[in-house]
C-alpha cells in the first residue's frame, strides 16, 4: 500500500514539474559502470500501474527512468519503442525526458512514428510506436512515461470494446522481475474491481514487498523488488523465465475455465467445421488407411508438409481464433494454430473427435492459469478413450506425430468441459535411436576398405535427414558425401544408397556407404596406428550432445538437449598381421538414471571390435545431472582421438 | 508410331528427371525499366514460377518481398494468383498482402518511411505455379538518372528471362552485358529507344561452397543513363549530404579525444573506434533513399548510420582533428566499368588517411579493421569516391605469403621447446592489430604452442627489399604432446589466416560451379631435434604438384639427423579485366591480378587431391616413440 501511495504522489509531483531536480539527483547518485559492470544501462526505477475494469479491459500506466552506463547502453536508448497490435491494444508514448550528464533537462519533442513492425512468417498487422532520443553518452538518463490499454488479442470491433480481452471479465499478467540489466527498483501495482478474485504467485525468488488492500470498490495489489541484478546466462540453459524471479497473476479460476473458453471461442467461430471439399479430400487421402493410427498419421503429415508456416490475418479475432477449414484449405498457409485447426477439421471429417490445445514451447508453464502459451497443437481421441497429441507444425518431414523435441512440455486441451494443465511425457531414448554399423578391412599398407550403415528413428531420424531437409535437392548427394568426408577428406565412396527422402514415412532413414580410405592407418615396420572410423565420429549432426559446451564442471541452472537419444555404434575391423596390441583404449562408463555411456574395444585374432553406446534419457535436465551428462559427452569426444596401436 | 512412342517416353523421362533434380523452375521472369522524359522511372516485374517440391514452397518461394520507399515510389500489384496442380486458379486474397517495415530500417528513424510489401502466395502445392506482376513507379528525386545492375541468378533455373529497357531518345544510355553472348535487340519508336534482352534456360545459381559471386558466372546486365562513372560520382559527392557539418559538440568531442590520446595514431584509432563501436550500424542498401545519405550532423545526432553515412561522419571527425582524408569505395572488379555508373555495385567504403608514422592507411567506419582496407578487400577494386581515381596504394598483384620455420626439440620430459620464426606479408598480417600487441598473433594459429613464459613474441625489423613482417616465438610447451602408452602425438601449428581460412578441407568429388580459391604462398618448415631416447614413428613422404593454377610440395623425413616436415602451397594470383576508359569511342581495359582464382572442373579435381594431402594426418601429425 505504501508503494502505491508513493507512486501516486510521485505522479502528482511530476505533474507539478517539481521532479526534474530530484531526478537529476537520483541519477547522479545511482552509480555508474564501475558499480554495475555487467550492465549497459541501469534502471533507476521501472513502475507499472494497472487498472483493471469490470470487463477485463486494463489500463497500464508505465513510468521508467533509465541511466546510460556505457556507449552500448547509449545505443540501446537512442530510440524509445513500444510494440502493439492495433486490433487489441492501444499505446501512447506520453513523455520522454532526457537528463543530460551535464545537468541539462530536455523534454524530447520529436515526432512519434507509428508504423507496421518488421515481420517474418507472421503478418498480423503488429505495429510499433517509436520516438527518437538520439545521441546519448554515459551518465545521461532517459525518463519515459507511457500508456497502454488492451490485451494481446481482439474480440469485438467497438473502439473501446476491442481492447477487452477475449476471456471477458478476466485479467492475467506475467511480470518478469528480472532483466538483462540492473534495476534499482521495480514496482508493479494492480487495481481490480472488488469482486474479482486474483490468484498470484511469485516464482524463482522473492520480491522485496507484496502488499494487498481493498476499499469499497477495488482491491489493490502492489509488488516490488529492489536491486535486481542482471540475469545470469549459461550455455544451453533452460529458459531464463524458468530460473529468474517472475510474478504470475490471473483472475481465471483454474485451467479448466481457460480450456473451456478456448474450446468455446473456436467452436463458436466454426473454426473446425469441415467443408464438403475437405471431407471429400480426406476420404481420398485415407482411402488405404489400415487402422485409426494410420488415418491420423496420414492426415497429420499431410497438414505438416502441405500447409506452409506463414501467418496471414483474419483481422478481428486474429491471434487466438483458429482459422476456419475453408480458409486453411484454400490458403494452404497459416501459423501453428491454423495448421492445428486444419488438422482438427480433417480429423473430424474422418470421424474422429478432435480439439485444439495450447502449449508453451521452450518454457515451463507455472501453475497459475495465466496465458503462458506460445504454440497451438491438436488433440485427437483414440478409440480406447486416450487423448493423443499431434503437432503438424513441428513434424514436417519428421516421422513423429508429436515432436519429441517438445517432451517435458506443459499443455492445455481446449475440451468441451475444459481440462487441467498436463505435461508431455519423456520420450524414451529408444524412440530416437541412431545406429551405426561398420565393417572395415585394413590392409598391410594401412588402406581401409569398409562399409557404414546409419539408421535412425524419431528425432534422430530427422537430424540425419538434415542432409536432405535443409538444402535444395541438387545438393543432396554432395551433402551425403560430405558427411563421410568429415570423417576423412580422403574417403572415396564406391557405392552409396539411401532411403528416398520424399517417402520419409515409409521407413526410418538409412544411409549406407561403401568406401575406401587410402593410408587410413599409419603403418611402419614396427607398428600399426589408427582410430576406427566410427570412434572418430560420423553424422554428428544426429548427436547434438557433442555440441554442448563441456568446459563448465558444474551448472547453476537446468539445461536442455534437443531430444532424448540413443546412440549405438558397432564396428568390426579386420586387421593386417600384428603381434600384440600396445594400446587399446579403455574408457570409463557412466550409468546414471538418465545418462548412460559405455564404449570399448575387444581384440580377437585378426579382428578388432568397437562398441560405443550412449543414452540420453530426456530433453530437459536438472543442474545436478550435468556432471554425468558432461562426463558421457567428454568420454565420447575423447574416443574420437584415442588410437589403437598394434605391434607388428 | 514407334518413333513417336520413343519420343513420348523420352519426353516423360526428361520431365521426370528435371523435376527430380530441382525444387522449382521459373517458367518466365520479365523485368522492364522505363525512363520517362520527366525523369520518373517505372519498373515492372513479373514471374511465373512452377513449384516441384515441398521444400520449394516451405523454404524458398512462399513469399515475395518488395521493398520500396513511399516518399518517392509507388507500388502497384498488377496481378497475383496461383494455378494449382489441377488447373484451379486461386487469386491471392487481400489479407495476403501485408506491408511491414524492412528489418534493416528497424530503430532507424531516418529510414522509417521504408516499406516492405510481403506477398504471401496462397494455395501452394507441389505442381502449382505462382504468377505475380507488380510495378514500382519512382518519381524523379535526388539521383534522377536511371542506373541498374541486374544479375540474372536465381536459386532455381529460369526457362525464359527477358529484360526490357526503354529510354527517351536524348538520353546518353550505356549498357554492358557480361557472362553472356545474348545481344540486345533495339527498337526505335517515337518516344524513345527500347532495348530487349532475351535469355533462355539459365541455370540455377550455385549452392556450392566457395562458388564465385553470381556476377562472375551468371549473365549480368549493367546499364546507366549517366555519361560515365566519374561524372555520376562527382555529381553525387558534390551534393549537400557529403558537405561537412561540424558542430561545437563534435569539436569538443574531438578535442577531448585528442587530450586522451598521446600519439597521432592513437587519436586516429580512438576516433575510428568511437564511430565503429558507439554509433549503431545499419545495413540498408543505398538504393532505399535513392542514394541520398544522411549528413554527418544527422548521423552524429541520431547515433546511427549505414556504412557510407558512418564513413562520412568519421571523415568529419578526422577533419576536425586536422587530418586530411578521402572517402574510398570498393566494388567488385567485374562490376566496375568506368563507362557505366551503377551505385548498386558498391560493396564497402573506407577512409584513406595519411599518417606520419604508418603512411597511408584505409580505415573502416563499421569495424576496427586489422589491416588497411585495400589489403582486406584485395578482391575488390578500390577508388576515390569523389572522382573515381584508382587507389595508388592498391597492389593487385599481391599473393599473401606465410613462411614459418620452427626449430623444436622434445626434451626428456616430453616438453616441446625451441623457436618459431614467422614471416607474413602485409596481405595476411594484421598489421594494425599485431603491431600493437605482438602476442595477439598466437590466436591465429591452430594448435598454437605455448610461448616461453619468461620471454615474449618479438616483431623483428623488416628484411631489406621485402615488406614481410617477421616474428620470433620462443617456445616452451609442456602440454602439446598427446601421450598413449609410450607413443607421443604432435599436431603441427598452422596459421589460420592461410588456406585454412577458405574452409576447403571437405570437398565433394562432384562439383558444378568453379571453385574460388585464395591466392596464397604458404610454407611451413618444422625441424625437430629428438632426444636419443625418442624415435620418429612414421613414413617418409614426398608429394609434389605443379599445375597451371599453383603448386604444392610436402616432404616429411629425416634430414641430417633431424626430423623435417616441410609443406608449401602456392596458388597463383587470379586475373580480372578492369574496364577503365570512360569514353564511348574508346573503351579500354587492363588486366589486373587479384588474390583469388577460379578453378574449373579439371583443376578442381587436382586441387581437391592437393587439399586431401595438405590436410592429411601424415602431413600434419608427427608420432614419436620412446
Amino acid at each position: 500500500m505504501k508503494k502505491q501511495y508513493f507512486f501516486l504522489i510521485l505522479l502528482l509531483l511530476f505533474s507539478l514539474g517539481l521532479w526534474a531536480q530530484n531526478y537529476t539527483n537520483l541519477i547522479a547518485k545511482a552509480g555508474d559502470s564501475k558499480d554495475y559492470p555487467k550492465s549497459a544501462v541501469l534502471g533507476i526505477f521501472d513502475s507499472t500501474r494497472v487498472e483493471m475494469q469490470e470487463s477485463g479491459l486494463s489500463y497500464y500506466y508505465m513510468h521508467k527512468l533509465t541511466k546510460v552506463l556505457t556507449h552500448t547502453g547509449a545505443k540501446q536508448l537512442r530510440v524509445v519503442k513500444l510494440g502493439y497490435d492495433p486490433l487489441s491494444a492501444y499505446v501512447e508514448i506520453q513523455k520522454v525526458v532526457l537528463y543530460k550528464k551535464s545537468g541539462e533537462v530536455i523534454e524530447i519533442e520529436n515526432p512519434i512514428l507509428d508504423y507496421a513492425a518488421p515481420a517474418r512468417a507472421i503478418y498480423w498487422g503488429a505495429r510499433e510506436k517509436m520516438m527518437e532520443v538520439g545521441r546519448l553518452v554515459p551518465g545521461d538518463a532517459v525518463e519515459v512515461v507511457s500508456f497502454k490499454k488492451g490485451y494481446t488479442y481482439a474480440l469485438l470491433a467497438d473502439e473501446e470494446e476491442k481492447y477487452i480481452p477475449p476471456m471477458r471479465g478476466h485479467f492475467y499478467d506475467i511480470v518478469p522481475f528480472w532483466s538483462k540489466h540492473a534495476i534499482q527498483e521495480k514496482v508493479y501495482q494492480l487495481r481490480t474491481p472488488k469482486d474479482k478474485n486474483l490468484q498470484f504467485e511469485v516464482y524463482y525468488g522473492e520480491l522485496s514487498a507484496i502488499n494487498q488492500s481493498e476499499d469499497a470498490t477495488f482491491k489493490y495489489y502492489s509488488f516490488s523488488k529492489e536491486d535486481i541484478t542482471p540475469a545470469k546466462s549459461e550455455p544451453n540453459m533452460v529458459s531464463k523465465n524458468n530460473v529468474n524471479t517472475k510474478l504470475l497473476m490471473s483472475t481465471s479460476p483454474d485451467w479448466y475455465a481457460k480450456g473451456k473458453w478456448f474450446y468455446k471461442v473456436n467452436e463458436d467461430y466454426g473454426a473446425f467445421d469441415p467443408t464438403l471439399r475437405v471431407t471429400r479430400f480426406v476420404s481420398y487421402l485415407i482411402r488405404n488407411a489400415e487402422n485409426e493410427l494410420d488415418s491420423i498419421s496420414i492426415l497429420t503429415h499431410w497438414v505438416a508438409d502441405n500447409m506452409r508456416y506463414s501467418g496471414i490475418s483474419i483481422g478481428t479475432g486474429e491471434g487466438y481464433t483458429l482459422h476456419n477449414c475453408e480458409m486453411n484449405f484454400a490458403d494452404r498457409c497459416g501459423v501453428c494454430k491454423d495448421k492445428a485447426s486444419l488438422l482438427i477439421s480433417m480429423l473430424r471429417a474422418a470421424g474422429f473427435e478432435s480439439y485444439a490445445a495450447m502449449t508453451m514451447a521452450g518454457e515451463r508453464i507455472e501453475d497459475i492459469p495465466a496465458d503462458q502459451f506460445n504454440h497451438s497443437i491438436t488433440v485427437v481421441k483414440m478409440r480406447n478413450g486416450e487423448w493423443k497429441l499431434l503437432d503438424p507444425t513441428w513434424v514436417p518431414g519428421v516421422r513423429e506425430l508429436w515432436s519429441s523435441a517438445e517432451q517435458q512440455q506443459g499443455y492445455l486441451m481446449g475440451l468441451p468441459d475444459g481440462s487441467d494443465l498436463q505435461y508431455t511425457p519423456i520420450s524414451p531414448p529408444e524412440n530416437h535411436y541412431v545406429r551405426m554399423k561398420a565393417n572395415s578391412v585394413i590392409d598391410e599398407q594401412g588402406n581401409l576398405k569398409g562399409s557404414i550403415t546409419i539408421t535412425a528413428e524419431g528425432q534422430s531420424d530427422a537430424a540425419v535427414r538434415g542432409v536432405f531437409r535443409y538444402s535444395v535437392r541438387t545438393e543432396w548427394r554432395k551433402n551425403v558425401e560430405k558427411e563421410l568426408l568429415k570423417l576423412n577428406p580422403a574417403a572415396q565412396i564406391t557405392n552409396v544408397e539411401y532411403t528416398d527422402n520424399d517417402k520419409y514415412l515409409e521407413q526410418p532413414v538409412s544411409i549406407s556407404y561403401e568406401y575406401t580410405i587410402p593410408n587410413f592407418a599409419l603403418v611402419t615396420p614396427e607398428e600399426i596406428i589408427f582410430t576406427p572410423a566410427l570412434a572418430q565420429g560420423i553424422f554428428k549432426r544426429a548427436m547434438s550432445h557433442l555440441y554442448l559446451k563441456t568446459t563448465a564442471e558444474e551448472k547453476e541452472f537446468g539445461f536442455k538437449d534437443r531430444c532424448s537419444r540413443l546412440v549405438e555404434m558397432e564396428e568390426t575391423i579386420s586387421l593386417p598381421a600384428y603381434k600384440e596390441a600396445l594400446a587399446l583404449p579403455v574408457v570409463e562408463q557412466v550409468d546414471s538414471p538418465y545418462v548412460k555411456y559405455q564404449a570399448g574395444y575387444s581384440l580377437k585374432d585378426q579382428e578388432l571390435s568397437f562398441v560405443q553406446n550412449a543414452s540420453y534419457g530426456k530433453r530437459v535436465y536438472e543442474a545436478k545431472e550435468w556432471p554425468d551428462y558432461r562426463k558421457a559427452v567428454k568420454l565420447q569426444k575423447e574416443m574420437e582421438t584415442k588410437k589403437i596401436i598394434l605391434k607388428k | 508410331m514407334k518413333k513417336y512412342i520413343v519420343l513420348i517416353i523420352s519426353l516423360l523421362f526428361v520431365s521426370f528427371s528435371f523435376s527430380a533434380e530441382t525444387d522449382a523452375v521459373f517458367k518466365k521472369i520479365k523485368k522492364e525499366y522505363i525512363l520517362h522524359n520527366d525523369g520518373s522511372i517505372e519498373y515492372k516485374y513479373s514471374k511465373e514460377l512452377k513449384l516441384l517440391s515441398h521444400y520449394s514452397f516451405n523454404r524458398m518461394y512462399g513469399e515475395t518481398f518488395i521493398v520500396y520507399n513511399p516518399d518517392f515510389q509507388e507500388l502497384k500489384i498488377n496481378q497475383a494468383y496461383t494455378i494449382m496442380k489441377n488447373g484451379h486458379r486461386v487469386v491471392t486474397p487481400d489479407n495476403a498482402f501485408n506491408i511491414v517495415l524492412p528489418r534493416a530500417a528497424a530503430a532507424y528513424p531516418a529510414y522509417n518511411q521504408m516499406r516492405e510489401m510481403v506477398v504471401t502466395h496462397t494455395a501452394l502445392e507441389v505442381g502449382a505455379t505462382i504468377f505475380l506482376e507488380y510495378s514500382i513507379i519512382s518519381k524523379p528525386t535526388y539521383v534522377k538518372e536511371m542506373m541498374e545492375t541486374v544479375i540474372l541468378a536465381e536459386d532455381v533455373a529460369v526457362e525464359d528471362y527477358e529484360i526490357w529497357v526503354k529510354v527517351p531518345r536524348n538520353v546518353d544510355f550505356h549498357y554492358s552485358l557480361i557472362n553472356s553472348q545474348v545481344n540486345a535487340e533495339a527498337f526505335t519508336i517515337e518516344e524513345g529507344i527500347t532495348f530487349r534482352w532475351k535469355f533462355s534456360d539459365l541455370p540455377a545459381a550455385s549452392h556450392e561452397i566457395a562458388s564465385p559471386a553470381n556476377y562472375e558466372t551468371n549473365p549480368c546486365l549493367m546499364f546507366s543513363a549517366y555519361s560515365n562513372q566519374n561524372e555520376a560520382l562527382e555529381k553525387w559527392t558534390s551534393t549537400q549530404a557529403f558537405k561537412q557539418t561540424p558542430t561545437e559538440e563534435m569539436a569538443l568531442f574531438v578535442k577531448n579525444t585528442k587530450a586522451e590520446n598521446k600519439t597521432e595514431w592513437e587519436l586516429i584509432r580512438a576516433l575510428q573506434k568511437h564511430v565503429v563501436e558507439n554509433v549503431s550500424t545499419k545495413h540498408n542498401p543505398l538504393k532505399w533513399h535513392n542514394y541520398q545519405i544522411e549528413n554527418s550532423l544527422k548521423v552524429w545526432n541520431a547515433n546511427v548510420g549505414n556504412e557510407l553515412e558512418k564513413t562520412n561522419l568519421l571523415y568529419q571527425l578526422y577533419d576536425l582533428a586536422g587530418f586530411k582524408c578521402q572517402i574510398v569505395a570498393f566494388m567488385p572488379y567485374t562490376l566496375y566499368d568506368a563507362q557505366i555508373a551503377s551505385f548498386d555495385n558498391f560493396e564497402h567504403f573506407g577512409l584513406m588517411i595519411s599518417t606520419k608514422d604508418k603512411g597511408i592507411k584505409i580505415l573502416s567506419a563499421v569495424k576496427m579493421n586489422k589491416k588497411s582496407l585495400e589489403k582486406e578487400y584485395a578482391h575488390l577494386y578500390g577508388f576515390l569516391l569523389a572522382n573515381g581515381q584508382e587507389l595508388a596504394t592498391q597492389k593487385p598483384n599481391a599473393v599473401p605469403k606465410i613462411d614459418l620455420i620452427a626449430k623444436l626439440t622434445m626434451d626428456p620430459g616430453n616438453q616441446i621447446f625451441g623457436n618459431i620464426t614467422a614471416h607474413l606479408s602485409p596481405e595476411i598480417f594484421n598489421e594494425l592489430e599485431i603491431a600493437q600487441d605482438t602476442s595477439s598473433i598466437q590466436q591465429y594459429f591452430s594448435n598454437a604452442l605455448q610461448v616461453d613464459s619468461t620471454s615474449h613474441i618479438s616483431l623483428l625489423p623488416p628484411k631489406k627489399g621485402t615488406s614481410l613482417a617477421s616474428f620470433s616465438f620462443p617456445i616452451k610447451d609442456p602440454a602439446q604432446l598427446e601421450q598413449q602408452e609410450n607413443y607421443y602425438f604432435f599436431t603441427i601449428p598452422t596459421y589460420s589466416k592461410g588456406i585454412a581460412q577458405a574452409n576447403l578441407k571437405i570437398l565433394p568429388t562432384i562439383r558444378t560451379a568453379p571453385l574460388v580459391v585464395p591466392a596464397i604462398d604458404e610454407q611451413y618448415e618444422y625441424i625437430f631435434t629428438l632426444p636419443k631416447s625418442a624415435n620418429w614413428v612414421g613414413k617418409e613422404i614426398h608429394i609434389s604438384y605443379k599445375e597451371d593454377f599453383g603448386e604444392m610440395t610436402i616432404d616429411v623425413g629425416i634430414k641430417e639427423g633431424k626430423l623435417v616436415l616441410k609443406k608449401h602451397l602456392l596458388i597463383y594470383a587470379g586475373k580480372h579485366q578492369l574496364k577503365l576508359k570512360a569514353s564511348r569511342m574508346n573503351v579500354s581495359s587492363k588486366e589486373v591480378e587479384t588474390n583469388e582464382v577460379f578453378l574449373n572442373k579439371t583443376q578442381y579435381a587436382v586441387f581437391r587431391k592437393m587439399m586431401i594431402d595438405w590436410y592429411s594426418k601424415s602431413a600434419n601429425e608427427l608420432v614419436f616413440k620412446r
